[in-house]
């Protein structure tokens, strides 16, 4: 049995796409916002003795956050876990890419967001300032 | 500018939505677009990924950096120049004669390309963001989104809200209340319609001898559904034969079967998940009678135009509503359709149950509900008043 934790994404055309047969997997519907509820996900991957499980979701491309889900993987034990779309696109965990591609990538994401941050808090006053005045 | 010479509009999306084409938003755009077709004007659209629109609508993408993925909120501010720096070389090709903005969160671009490029900008607002992250999400950066969000509305021509409640909360966030235009959600008649049929999926579904009630929609906070839920033990003990059909998905699901679990009515339920707009009009079309429960706010009132109200209208059927904001406008208690006091499951049930024993009841509301559909709510009349903005912005300059 598979686990499938889906993101706006539909069950048969996921199953289709990857060869996932509907009767053998077990689906919970979740959103973007569910992912930062690190004890249900957890919790959800650790309630029975699944095969595998994924992420599914409608395009990768415009999937938030695989890092944490990446994460998610890492720590309940799934290693074969992947983050699969309907479009028969699939980004697996491993932890070769974890160690070097993701977690860099992480951290130059968060230093890249502080500086956007830091930079919209000068820019975004000015902008209001600028573009409101007659 | 002649008045009425045709025009060309240029819709603009900037939220991040993932790939998500289905649910209120495309509905609320595709709606909008059909009817500036309709009248004969020229539309196209922009947007931060796929979306599904009218025949002949071009669309334009401006993807948001991968870089920004991970974290909540950074992706928005970022957007700004980068959504502007290409939305203005689709301009210079398209060369529309107004901007209609969906008003979200961190982006001043309509500001921007007003300022710099003289164009008319429309902004439509479904909800002041400041207060719905606040209430309803989680509040980042809150510095950023509200001098946004100022910028937006203080810049803006002119404001398309949906409900008059909606006018009076920006009036008090500071809004000038002159250049509010209230203009509520609509339908295209055409497209939902009684004779369209239930394209073969009653009996797909096992339905064929059961009393079915409907909703359809996203299960998001201000809908109502877990009244619903909460009326569907009601609804099963005066009408065994019933089954409640939940059309759509969304955050409330786990509280909708959660609730039916513990009444021990979850088979009496059906959740179809998000099906795709085409298919909506067939499934209302089952509906024996439809329903729309919306509660309003904790700390405010309900100040949303429910696309679905119109849709079950224009299919005919008797509707039961809750007597919040703009329904309580829309339906005229016997007429049109029936009202309930809000977050009142016994009192939904009971509506619903005048409507099962009374078919001529039924009939009646449906049929008044159509005519007023066709007469008031099609969506060309939203675009029309769209235009008559416009025409005023012109007018004025």
């Amino acid at each position: 049995m598979k686990l499938i934790f889906l993101l706006d994404a539909k069950k048969d055309k996921l199953c289709l796409a990857h060869g996932i047969n509907p009767d053998d997997a077990v689906v919970v519907k979740i959103d973007d916002k569910w992912l930062a509820k690190r004890k249900f996900i957890l919790g959800k991957m650790k309630e029975k003795k699944y095969d595998n499980a994924y992420f599914g979701c409608i395009k990768l491309d415009f999937q938030r956050f695989h890092f944490f889900m990446k994460l998610y993987f890492l720590f309940s034990g799934f290693f074969d876990g992947a983050i699969i779309d309907e479009e028969g696109k699939v980004n697996k965990f491993s932890f070769v890419t974890l160690i070097f591609i993701e977690i860099p990538m992480i951290i130059v994401e968060a230093i890249a967001s502080v500086f956007v941050i830091i930079y919209s808090y000068i820019k975004f006053p000015i902008m209001k300032w600028y573009l409101t005045k007659k | 500018m002649v008045p009425d010479e045709k025009v060309k509009v240029m819709f603009w999306r900037t939220e991040f939505y993932g790939a998500l084409t289905e649910g209120g938003t495309v509905s609320l755009h595709a709606g909008k677009i059909r009817g500036f077709q309709k009248l004969g004007h020229e539309v196209f659209y922009v947007s931060s990924g796929p979306m599904k629109l009218p025949e002949g609508v071009k669309l334009y993408q401006i993807p948001y950096s991968k870089l920004y993925r991970n974290f909540p909120e950074v992706l928005h501010p970022n957007y700004n120049s980068r959504s502007i720096k290409a939305i203005t070389k689709i301009i210079e090709k398209e060369q529309p004669n107004f901007l209609h903005k969906h008003h979200h969160d961190f982006h001043y671009g309509g500001a921007w390309l007003k300022k710099h490029l003289g164009l008319p900008f429309i902004l439509h607002v479904d909800g002041i963001e400041f207060w719905v992250k606040k209430n309803w999400g989680k509040l980042y950066f809150s510095h950023l989104l509200r001098w946004a969000e100022d910028t937006e509305l203080e810049s803006s021509d002119a404001i398309i809200v949906i409900s008059d409640s909606l006018k009076r909360q920006l009036v008090n966030y500071g809004v000038n209340g002159d250049k509010i235009h209230v203009v509520p959600n609509g339908v295209h008649p055409d497209q939902f319609y009684p004779e369209i049929g239930d394209n073969g999926f009653k009996k797909q579904l096992g339905l064929e001898d059961k009393f079915i009630v409907g909703y359809t929609g996203t299960f998001g906070r201000w809908h109502g559904v877990e009244v619903l839920a909460e009326a569907v033990k009601h609804i099963i003990k005066r009408i065994p034969n019933a089954v409640v059909m939940f059309v759509g998905d969304g955050d409330l699901r786990p509280k909708i079967e959660e609730i039916t679990k513990r009444d021990g009515v979850f088979d009496k339920i059906l959740i179809t998940g998000f099906v795709p707009f085409t298919d909506i009009p067939h499934y209302v079309s089952m509906f024996d009678v439809a329903v729309s429960p919306c509660i309003n706010n904790e700390d405010n009132e309900f100040f949303n135009s429910p696309v679905k109200l119109f849709e079950y209208m224009a299919m005919g059927k008797p509707i039961v509503a809750s007597n919040v904001g703009q329904q309580g406008i829309v339906i005229d208690h016997g007429i049109n359709g029936l009202l309930h006091e809000e977050k009142q499951p016994e009192e939904l049930a009971e509506r619903i149950f005048e409507i099962y024993s009374d078919k001529d009841l039924a009939d009646r509301l449906g049929k008044e509900a159509r005519n007023r559909t066709v007469e008031k709510h099609d969506w060309k009349f939203n675009a029309q008043a769209i235009l008559d903005a416009y025409k005023e912005i012109i007018a004025g300059k």
